[in-house]
């Protein structure tokens, strides 16, 4: 919905009206009839400024075209429409001025885009696209959307808000899992792995399909479909009840110091950044094999449980839980510790672990699975064996992940500019009041 | 702050067409800018009178344009500039030292045209050509203080325009440039200046474009050194409204802005703002009646009634074509009097020659004033109605065919003095305002012809005129060679002892006959200003205007000890055969003489058997050669006098109603009549008298309408008869008009969207091809295929078919049509539309025959 047109005078457009003061001044005073006709004329492109400039914004519909995520740092193409439903005036020399701001990330940041539209006849729609490279994963509101023109000289600057918002998501950056990984992972399930013999992805249901990559077995393609869009497809099935994987990610600490802001991560924002990119590559890397279940459990500002059928739709609910999570800080208050180290009610219940099921738990420091697991449940005692934990302040990460691109500099100066104002952005400043839900496939 | 410094320039594109839209539309701004300059050091050179500062302005713009915007061999730095600046503030005060008697404002003008110089050699940025702009309007705000000419106004007419056009192309250049320099920045620098812009895929969006803005991208892209990218991450834009991202955008973007719209919104730019100066100027309330003279400018000097005489003007006086009066003569029935030749309206009386070519009227306290209606009866049956409409004046002087007398019905309370004749209101301290209608006899015409004896009214008053309107000696004495004159066309005609009257038309044909005289309204700056300027005009040069004219007959009179004065009124005037009245202008504006003539030296063929004229009478005689401007009008072309008069007129609207429009004149001619309307329109609106009025026209009317008949009907019967057969078919075609005014709304409403028609009747064409494609082939379109998919689907079905061959290309055509419209956005021509619906109805033919056959 648009508010009501302002216009304003811009701050270059004031020698123009001290000019024009001197002539209305020097004109009233000494009677100068040429005067009064110069003070006049130089009247007239204020005038004709205000009229073109209502004309312009007058009515104006728009429509914003987002996608619904985006990986970080991947380009996000955002396309405005504007609608002209006038029948007399066309619109000129619109600038859309649109707004970001990443409402989950503790550095809420925001920022700006702007576009330029040159001209929308009248009852045409009008199309003006930005892109935006996002460094900071969350989720982002986009608006309210302004549109400013100083059409026809640029004296006068009229501005419209628009005031319906959309959002965007970004995921965390996807990294490259090394051969560390493999040997790692390999060793922490020596003497684990199932006897049994894996099934074909084809024993599933059938989900839907996807485009053929690297890696895919010959036997998934679909060569019908393939045939008819002239490029591989292969086949995805669900239900894989078989080589299932748990992701339990813990990113809160003990904090030592309750109640005050000095309280420090035992990992920089970097670290944190890494690990969460770690976690969303190895949901995405197991979605896309589109076999097996998925089950991603995390503790940090936000406690939820994903769980679902490796698939597309999981992975991007998993990708979306990511992109939202935060180290928090656990109170040790003798009151609180009991509550905050037992397993969440919050949290679904830990499904039941086969024997093939790969298990990773990563922390800052080391995984307490007394948070994670009820020890009278005897369901859940083999979590502890069978799971793959990577503690992340050890600098283990390094061996068996590699990830680009993830630049924390324009955070920094947010940061460099919130410390000015008094409060660290280091420290997590909401400590209790970690709403929680749960998102059951 | 460093500003961004505009684009890059190799110097290898002098030519427009080859440089890309934005540079293209800088250096129109360049050019605009330079003209900007000329035309407002101009406006203050034509102020100062001084054309070198013009000539100076216009080689340095050219230079400018030349040396520094196009080739870029010399752009003065900021030092060099600050130096040059500090400079001309040095000039400035030598030469305030220097003339100290000059204007300030001159000293003013010459900084401003010396700082816009320097700034024409600087590399354009926006802060210079801000300061181009305010520094020129400064320049015509000092010129508008200085000069008050015509030329001046016809030229802020086209500075204005210039100015619209610098200040519209400017923010072209100014809202385009950001959004196309990021999408040219190279992606390094592009990333420094903003860590989340997108740089590969804006060049990939610009590539796009097609293989010319390719080229022209990659050329430019090219062409920006490291330095310029430099100034822009300081660009004051990018740094206060911190935007993130920008858009891409192709540079021919610009040419959307720059089209045949640019010149329509400049027009209408340009018409509204006259429209809204002269509201502006006419509206604003004036405090004073005295305007701004200029400071150095002289006033136009105009051909007009004054109430006193200054032969002191020299050049060209102009004539006025601001109305006077409107006077119309009538016979005591009310019909119309003609007249023969041109009435004589009489207004002041100049007895008093003061020297020096000045004429004054007499003082007030010997003058005997007599109330108009107070005066003794005349002669009815000779009496001609004067109805006079004096329009609003600086004067207090009525005019009128004298002798006047009054009449009943006249309500106007006027008075005469009795030695002058001269006609003023009761109060004769108080000027009429606004328009003065008043009504008067005269005896003055005789068979449609205006006497030219005025009897005098007593004998105290030729007793006064001995006195004062003779001085003899005196003239004798300061006008000795004006009186050698009088004397040797007395003498040579011998009238040494003849009558005051044949002496005196003895004088007024020595300046209608002699041929020596020339009547001329331009007035040559050689006289020679130590002689009197009579005496000069009938000894030297001889030729003038009537007041020169008069002024020496009344002397050459007086010099022959026949009193006389001079008269200024009006002579002639515009008559309107149709409403049979006068038309008087200033420009009808006359001096004449008036020589005593005693009762006995009066012809006796010259009195009047009604009126035995006791007390002498006063002789009207004109000695104004009736040639008028004979002089110039020898030595000109018609073509040239055309225009000059245009000019002439032009220079006269100018000088009274822009540059003379004071408190006084503001109330008379817009606050006034205005005042005036809007309570006419009021009371024509709610007085009764007025509703009354009309109802009384209206019976009238019906009356006139029941008694006229034609072939032996009443009007009224035919016109009602008319009305009712009206009324009767516009009843049964009600319908019918209902039809055609809606038809003609959703016409009217309909023409903007004719092009939308034209995209949907593409959609309905692949719609059409999808319903044959399913009735004949069962080949429906699925939902995960693409029309193009489709398309190929439906091209290889028909294939198949020997009979459908030939059309299988159509599939695919219509659904690139359909992309185009539904994707692309852009309808398509209709030539193309009307091949597909073409080659659909013969698939539709063969769908429908194979059909047919089974």
């Amino acid at each position: 919905m648009a508010q009501r047109i302002r216009i304003a005078i811009p701050k270059t457009t004031m020698t123009y009206i001290v000019i024009l003061a001197v002539a209305v001044v020097g004109a009233v005073m000494r009677e100068i009839n040429l005067l009064i006709i110069l003070a006049g004329m130089m009247s007239g492109p204020l005038l004709i400024s205000r009229a073109m400039i209502r004309s312009t914004l007058r009515d104006l519909k728009v429509k914003r075209k987002v996608p619904r995520s985006v990986f970080l740092g991947a380009p996000c193409r955002i396309e405005v429409s504007i609608e002209n439903p006038r029948r007399r005036t066309d619109s000129w020399a619109l600038v859309i001025e649109d707004q970001l701001q990443n409402t989950t990330h503790r550095r809420r940041e925001k920022r700006s885009a702007r576009a330029f539209l040159p001209h929308v006849a009248r009852g045409q729609t009008g199309t003006a696209r930005y892109e935006a490279r996002l460094w900071t994963r969350g989720r982002y509101h986009l608006g309210p959307l302004q549109l400013t023109t100083k059409v026809p000289v640029g004296l006068l600057q009229g501005r419209c808000q628009f005031l319906h918002r959309d959002e965007v998501v970004v995921y965390p950056k996807l990294g490259e899992l090394l051969e560390g990984w493999s040997t790692f992972s390999r060793f922490e399930h020596t003497g684990k792995q199932s006897s049994r013999r894996r099934q074909g992805p084809v024993s599933g249901d059938f989900y839907g399909l996807r485009d053929w990559r690297s890696g895919d077995n010959r036997r998934w393609i679909h060569w019908r479909s393939s045939a008819k869009r002239n490029q591989l497809v292969v086949r995805q099935y669900e239900q894989q009840q078989n080589h299932d994987l748990m992701l339990l990610l813990d990113l809160t600490w003990p904090d030592d110091a309750p109640g005050r802001s000095n309280s420090k991560t035992p990992v920089d924002d970097l670290t944190v950044e890494r690990t969460i990119s770690f976690v969303a590559t190895l949901v995405a890397q197991h979605c896309s094999r589109g076999a097996g279940q998925l089950t991603l459990c995390v503790d940090g500002n936000h406690r939820l449980q994903v769980r679902g059928p490796a698939s597309t739709g999981v992975m991007n609910d998993a990708l979306e839980v990511l992109a939202e999570l935060d180290v928090q800080a656990r109170t040790q208050t003798p009151d609180q510790v009991d509550a905050q180290d037992l397993p969440s009610t919050d949290f679904s219940k830990l499904p039941p672990l086969a024997g093939e099921d790969h298990v990773i738990a990563v922390s800052i420091g080391r995984f307490d699975w007394n948070r994670w697991i009820d020890p009278r449940d005897p369901t859940s005692s083999n979590y502890p064996s069978q799971a793959i934990a990577v503690d992340v302040t050890d600098g283990s990460l390094d061996r068996f992940f590699h990830v680009e691109g993830i630049d924390l500099s324009p955070q920094t100066d947010v940061a460099t500019q919130n410390e000015r104002n008094g409060s660290s952005p280091l420290v997590a400043t909401t400590p209790s009041n970690t709403s929680s839900r749960g998102v059951e496939r | 702050m460093k500003q961004y410094e505009g684009l890059p320039n190799t110097g290898s594109e002098n030519n427009l067409a080859e440089l890309s839209p934005l540079q293209r539309t800088e250096r129109l701004l360049q050019i605009n800018m330079a003209v900007l300059v000329i035309l407002a050091t101009s406006l203050l050179a034509m102020g100062q009178q001084n054309i070198i500062y013009a000539v100076i302005a216009i080689v340095a713009s050219l230079i400018a344009i030349v040396v520094t915007d196009i080739k870029g061999y010399f752009r003065l730095s900021p030092d060099a500039t600050t130096f040059a600046a500090v400079f001309a503030c040095v000039i400035l005060v030598v030469q305030v030292i220097r003339n100290a008697e000059q204007s300030q404002l001159l000293n003013v003008a010459n900084i401003l045209i010396y700082l816009e110089i320097i700034l024409l050699f600087q590399k354009k940025r926006d802060r210079t050509y801000w300061s181009l702009i305010a520094l020129s309007l400064l320049q015509v705000i000092v010129a508008a203080a200085l000069n008050l000419g015509l030329m001046f106004g016809l030229l802020l007419g086209v500075y204005v325009i210039a100015a619209f056009s610098a200040l519209m192309l400017f923010f072209v250049l100014r809202e385009t440039r950001p959004f196309i320099q990021h999408s040219m920045m190279p992606s390094g620098r592009r990333s420094a200046t903003n860590r989340l812009a997108a740089s590969d895929l804006t060049t990939q969006g610009l590539a796009g474009q097609g293989s010319a803005a390719e080229n022209q991208a990659l050329r430019m892209l090219n062409d920006f050194d490291a330095s310029s990218w430099q100034d822009e991450l300081d660009d004051d834009v990018t740094r206060r409204a911190r935007v993130d991202f920008w858009s891409s955008m192709p540079e021919t973007t610009v040419n959307q802005l720059l089209n045949r719209s640019f010149l329509r919104r400049l027009a209408r730019m340009v018409l509204t703002t006259g429209v809204a100066t002269i509201l502006i100027f006419f509206a604003l309330p004036r405090f004073s009646n005295t305007a701004w003279k200029g400071a150095r400018q002289e006033s136009v000097a105009t051909v007009g009634f004054t109430e006193e005489v200054r032969l002191d003007a020299i050049g060209r006086i102009l004539e006025s074509p601001e109305q006077v009066m409107r006077v119309e003569f009538s016979d005591l029935h009310g019909r119309p009097y003609s007249i023969d030749g041109e009435p004589y309206f009489r207004g002041t009386v100049l007895p008093e020659y003061k020297g020096g070519g000045v004429w004054k009227q007499a003082s007030r306290n010997t003058s005997t004033f007599k109330r108009l209606n107070t005066q003794r009866s005349f002669d009815l049956a000779s009496t001609v109605l004067q109805n006079i409409i004096l329009q609003p004046g600086s004067h207090s002087v009525l005019f009128n065919v004298t002798p006047c007398h009054y009449v009943s019905g006249s309500d106007t309370d006027l008075q005469l003095n009795i030695g002058t004749g001269q006609l003023t209101l009761a109060d004769h301290n108080s000027r009429p305002q606004g328009v003065l209608r008043y009504r008067l006899g005269t005896t003055g015409f005789r068979n449609g012809w205006q006497r030219d004896l005025i009897p005098a009214r007593s004998t105290r008053a030729s007793r006064d005129i001995t006195q004062r309107d003779v001085k003899q000696g005196v003239v004798r004495n300061q006008n000795a060679a004006l009186s050698n004159v009088a004397d040797q066309v007395i003498q040579s005609n011998g009238l040494q002892n003849a009558s005051a009257f044949d002496k005196a038309k003895a004088l007024e044909n020595h300046f209608l006959r002699s041929g020596e005289y020339k009547y001329s309204l331009e007035i040559n700056q050689s006289r020679n200003r130590n002689v009197d300027p009579i005496d000069d005009f009938v000894v030297n040069h001889k030729t003038g205007h009537c007041e020169y004219f008069a002024g020496a007959l009344t002397l050459m009179l007086r010099s022959q000890g026949i009193p006389a004065r001079m008269v200024v009124g009006y002579k002639g005037g515009e008559f309107n055969a149709v409403g049979n009245f006068y038309i008087v202008r200033q420009l009808h504006a006359h001096a004449w003489v008036e020589a005593y003539v005693p009762h006995d030296e009066i012809p006796t063929d010259e009195i009047d058997t009604a009126e035995s004229l006791p007390e002498g009478a006063w002789l009207r005689l004109d000695p104004t050669v009736d040639t008028l401007d004979v002089v110039m009008s020898e030595s000109r072309l018609p073509i040239v006098t055309t225009i000059t008069e245009f000019f002439d007129y032009c220079r006269v609207l100018w000088d009274d109603y822009v540059l003379g429009l004071n408190a006084a004149r503001q109330r008379q001619a817009i606050y006034r009549p205005l005042g005036q309307a809007v309570m006419k329109v009021g009371r024509s609106l709610f007085s009764p008298t007025s509703w009354r009025a009309r109802w009384a026209n209206f019976l009238e009317l019906l009356e006139t309408l029941l008694n006229r008949k034609l072939f032996g009907v009443p009007w009224l019967a035919i016109i009602a008869v008319g009305c009712l057969a009206m009324a009767t078919v516009l009843y049964h075609r009600r319908h019918w008009i209902g039809r055609q005014s809606q038809q003609l709304l959703r016409n009217i409403r309909s023409a903007g969207q004719r092009s939308k028609q034209r995209s949907d009747r593409s959609l309905a064409a692949f719609h059409q091809l999808e319903l044959i494609l399913k009735n004949g082939f069962q080949l429906e379109r699925s939902e995960q295929q693409t029309p193009l998919e489709y398309s190929a689907a439906a091209a290889a079905r028909l294939a198949e078919d020997e009979q459908f061959a030939p059309l299988r290309d159509l599939p695919r055509q219509v659904a690139e049509a359909f992309c185009q419209v539904r994707y692309g956005n852009t309808p398509i021509n209709p030539d193309q539309h009307h091949q597909l619906l073409e080659a659909i109805k013969r698939l539709d033919a063969a769908v429908a025959m194979r059909v047919a056959q089974g």
